[in-house]
């Protein structure tokens, strides 16, 4: 097909003229909106594969540490529960330790979602 | 001059920067949306259709190989998703006899179309598209108006490019046909 020949020259020149419609203004910030929740999704995809991968590892490690101990027929230490006001003490900062874990937690999600929200800005 | 190509907004977008898709999506949206808009011949589905298209594009960017330009892979992409859509809302398109494609004359059409004003050329084009099937149009329209060669309809088409001669030869003369019929 020749496009230059004068037959479709004529066809070319309506096809170029033909409405090619325009996107509305909010075109632009609505789908990089989506881009960004996308992206959003395959950073937490990725993040639970990791986690799962780590579950699964410590998960192996240790069936085979207790494997390991039962082959080499290693004496299981025993566990010597410490006083009681000392397992309090050790209670109080397990605790203490999971309220920050967690506050820890809040703080970055807020943290994140803060910086989604400047990114699509 | 570009000051950074494609591949380089690819790497960035695929090592985390999302915010550098926002141009890629400025140098195609508008051709993408053009041609869509052309193929399903509805505003608010084109738009609808475009961003399906980028967040397409989006997701799969890690599959593009570079082994076609990055404008072929979107808009196979594009043609894909706007194919699709129109066979699922099963448009009616008019049944063109073998014989009356082989009467048409190019000649005839251009000379009669030569006789009327612009604006009516152009109404009568739109009409004749309307009228044939959704893929078909897809091919004519990445032929003229979005200046595609046939060797890049067929990576975007997924047809061969012997195939795509033959049904471009097709379409033209279905148009034509169908240009006659208004004239008549």
């Amino acid at each position: 097909m020749n496009t230059t020949s004068d037959k479709t020259e004529l066809l070319n020149n309506l096809f170029k003229q033909l409405d090619k419609g325009s996107l509305s203004p909010s075109f632009r910030s609505d789908l990089m909106g989506r881009v960004f929740a996308e992206a959003a999704k395959k950073r937490k995809r990725a993040e639970r594969l990791g986690l799962i991968a780590v579950c699964a590892a410590s998960f192996v490690l240790v069936v085979l540490a207790v494997l390991g101990m039962l082959y080499t027929k290693i004496v299981f230490p025993s566990i010597t529960m410490p006083d009681q006001p000392v397992t309090i003490f050790y209670l109080f900062i397990a605790a203490l330790v999971a309220l920050l874990l967690f506050a820890d937690y809040k703080l970055r999600v807020l943290f994140r979602r803060k910086q989604q929200k400047s990114e699509s800005e | 001059m570009e000051l950074y190509t494609d591949t380089y907004y690819i790497q960035r977008v695929l090592s985390g920067d999302t915010s550098c898709f926002a141009c890629l999506l400025d140098k195609y949206s508008n051709q993408v949306h053009a041609l869509i808009y052309r193929v399903v011949h509805n505003r608010e589905d084109a738009e609808e259709l475009t961003q399906d298209v980028f967040v397409k594009v989006f997701q799969s960017l890690k599959s593009f190989k570079g082994d076609c330009s990055f404008s072929t892979w979107i808009y196979r992409i594009a043609y894909n998703t706007a194919v699709s859509y129109t066979r699922k809302t099963k448009y009616e398109y008019l049944a063109i006899e073998e014989e009356q494609l082989s009467n048409v004359s190019e000649d005839e059409v251009n000379e009669s179309l030569g006789l009327i004003r612009n604006n009516e050329q152009i109404e009568r084009l739109e009409k004749a598209l309307g009228k044939i099937p959704a893929d078909e149009r897809a091919l004519i329209l990445l032929f003229y108006m979005q200046e595609k060669s046939m060797d890049e309809i067929s990576v975007i088409s997924g047809l061969t490019l012997s195939n795509v001669k033959t049904r471009m030869h097709r379409v033209r003369k279905k148009l034509f046909v169908l240009l006659k019929e208004m004239e008549d």
